[in-house]
């Protein structure tokens, strides 16, 4: 049968080092209060579970220490949690624990900080029945439910004002474009007309050869604004990702000199644990020097034994001739052998001092230097995506700068092109004189300039109106991506309240036993997860209108069931105080049947007293009776 | 399982998200004592929507 070994330091009445051994199967614990029995089942929990109360965790660690320490050592594998007491009084816990699994405390601890304990003893069926879907996971998909669709609202939200943003955006410039466009013909065909007037006449020939020019830069002009659109657009595409990279950049820097300031304090530490590694080293040396010395004073006492028994077959001694006193001999041959016998116990005791500081050296080393390494990891890969997001801005930088020079030499284009159609203008303003005319063409003329001018603006806004609409299309996605989850966790919330019901009810029928010993029928859960609770030919009855004794067996029933169906794994099921509610004789009950299904586990049940009834029921070897001092 | 759930595990594949797992690790989390905050960003950082 294998051991389970527990090592405690400073937890709850321990102080100092203290070392217990549980085996598979049943562990009976019986002292009288304040003994240890609480604080071993404190100890095994902080080894055991992630999930602590701040007030478990106080009340774990010993009030006039700082520190504690608990060590479970079970199939091979070693598990440590520091407890250390902070300035403000609060308890931090820290180390490799069994389980990070919070729901195991309130299944496999049986204990008065066990909610669902409580509340069965306050009769709460409300309670029970809140306790019961967080234990089975019912409370954490509806918990994700919440969290999706808060997420999927914002979504939502965001989306319909992007939508509505884009929409309102696109119908103003549609509108926009439609009324220059109109106005654009218009002018175009006062144009035409003043062109095909026989008044220009004189200068004809002229103003042709201006207006073909002026097409001709006009065309070229519009070429160039589009450019400048797309060369603009592309800048604010790069100006936007730079700023975002330069941000995750200066957030990435923080968090590194925040670790590094962690790293350094460790380092501190790491010096101060070294210096007291250094010292348990020293007195490991110390000890190795006794425990030499006692073994040499060990081999020469039995040297001594050897020459007191080599005379006692003599009247007269063979080296010196003085005559043996038989009696005076064997009490020193016996006195010697007691000497004997102590100094194996002390050498016993510096053997297991030494092996004990060994293993805090061990320990000390893995601690804080894996912590250190840690971090020096962490750092690392800091400094790398650094470097990598610097490279980036680098990259993104040296775009920015082509981008403008692209842009500069457009504009110096776009300015060229103005000017020569100044210049036209000019020209076409020197033939006023001969064409009255020209006036109205060259008006007309400015009006057509302007208007293309606002359409190629308008162009460029609805470009970055397409940048809008990817950002209602990722959006709209992600709504439903989230719309997706939310079904698939209400499927899955419907499922799993249909099977937990049902397994849970497998699991209490199992128990039978236990169930006929709280005198209560089968079955026990509704599927609303409400307590059904009756008693023989199926009378109804309340948790509240149960005996003391019949919710502790009920208690250990349901948490013995929920234990089976939610972490069947656990080796651990331990029973703390509840079992006093329960009458002597069917106390005798509960523990043969917890000796019989607990077999392959370690149960532990605490109780001030031994009880006065059925001890025959429980073999030796699956008791354990404590060695806490009481 | 419903035909309707096999339907909505394959959409989400089809976008990348494994749901199966997605639902264990944050059960896991929960179990573990992490808060809905907590969860509100893992679920962001599934959708791919994370904020720095």
């Amino acid at each position: 049968m294998s051991e389970v070994r527990v090592e405690l330091e400073n937890i709850g009445v321990f102080r100092e080092r203290k070392e217990l051994t549980l085996s598979r199967g049943l562990n009976i614990l019986y002292a009288p209060n304040a003994s240890g029995k609480t604080s071993l089942i404190s100890g095994l929990k902080a080894v055991s579970v992630l999930v602590l109360t701040p007030d478990e965790l106080r009340r774990a660690l010993n009030d006039y220490e700082d520190r504690g320490r608990v060590k479970l050592e079970i199939d091979g594998a070693e598990y440590v949690v520091e407890l250390i007491r902070r300035p403000d009084n609060t308890v931090e816990a820290w180390g490799k624990r069994f389980a990070e699994d919070g729901i195991i405390k309130k299944v496999a601890f049986i204990d008065l900080e066990n909610k669902l304990v409580n509340a069965i003893y306050a009769g709460n069926e409300e309670e029970v029945k809140r306790e019961l879907r967080e234990i089975v996971g019912v409370s954490f998909i509806e918990t994700v439910l919440t969290v999706l669709e808060g997420i999927k609202s914002e979504y939502e939200y965001q989306y319909q004002s992007k939508k509505r943003d884009f929409e309102s955006k696109r119908e103003e410039i549609l509108e926009q474009r439609k009324r220059l466009k109109e106005r654009l013909n218009e002018v175009e065909n006062k144009i035409e007309k003043i062109v095909s007037d026989p008044r220009i006449e004189p200068a004809r020939k002229e103003i042709e050869e201006i207006r073909a020019e002026r097409d001709k830069l006009l065309k070229q002009l519009e070429d160039e604004r589009r450019r400048e659109i797309e060369v603009n657009n592309r800048l604010g595409l790069l100006e936007h990702d730079y700023d975002r990279k330069k941000r995750d950049l200066e957030d990435l820097k923080e968090r590194r000199e925040e670790k590094l300031a962690e790293l350094s304090k460790l380092e501190a530490i790491l010096i101060s644990t070294r210096k007291e590694i250094e010292k348990l080293e020293n007195e490991i040396q110390e000890l190795e020097k006794t425990r030499r010395q006692v073994e040499q004073d060990r081999k020469e006492i039995g040297k001594i034994i050897e020459e007191r028994r080599s005379v006692l077959g003599y009247a007269q001694c063979p080296k010196c001739g003085a005559p043996v006193d038989r009696d005076r001999v064997i009490q020193e041959i016996v006195e010697l052998e007691e000497k004997a016998v102590k100094l194996r116990e002390s050498l016993d005791s510096i053997r297991r001092e030494v092996e004990a500081r060994r293993a805090r050296v061990q320990e000390l080393k893995e601690r804080v230097e894996e912590e250190a390494e840690r971090l020096r990891r962490s750092i690392n890969e800091m400094t790398k995506t650094i470097t990598r997001l610097e490279s980036e801005i680098g990259k993104i930088e040296s775009s920015i700068r082509k981008e403008r020079e692209a842009l500069d030499e457009i504009r110096k284009q776009i300015e060229a092109l103005e000017d020569k159609l100044r210049a036209l203008d000019d020209r076409l303003e020197a033939l006023k004189d001969k064409v009255p005319l020209i006036e109205e063409l060259r008006y007309l003329q400015e009006e057509e300039q302007h208007i293309r001018k606002v359409l190629e603006y308008l162009f460029g806004r609805e470009q970055q109106l397409k940048q809008v609409y990817s950002e209602v299309e990722r959006l709209e996605e992600l709504v439903e991506t989230t719309s997706l989850m939310i079904e698939y966790f209400r499927i899955r919330l419907n499922e799993l309240k249909r099977v937990v019901v049902e397994k849970i009810n497998e699991a209490v029928l199992k128990h039978f036993r236990l169930l006929s010993l709280a005198e209560l029928e089968y079955p026990v859960l509704a599927e609303d997860f409400t307590l059904t609770l009756s008693r023989a030919g199926g009378i109804a009855t309340r948790l509240a209108e149960l005996s003391d004794a019949e919710k502790a067996i009920f208690t250990i029933l349901m948490t013995m069931a929920l234990k089976d169906y939610v972490v069947p794994d656990f080796p651990f099921y331990i029973v703390d105080s509840v079992i006093e509610f329960i009458d002597d004789a069917r106390a005798g009950e509960v523990l043969k049947y917890l000796m019989e299904v607990g077999k392959n586990k370690v149960v532990i049940v605490s109780k001030t007293k031994p009880y006065s009834g059925q001890p025959s029921l429980l073999s030796q070897e699956d008791i354990f009776i404590n060695n806490i001092p009481f | 399982m419903s035909e309707r759930k096999q339907e909505v595990i394959n959409a989400l594949r089809g976008k990348g998200i494994d749901i199966i797992k997605v639902e264990k690790e944050v059960i896991a989390l929960l179990r573990k004592g992490t808060s809905s905050l907590d969860v509100r960003e893992y679920f962001k950082k599934i959708l791919g929507d994370e904020r720095k």
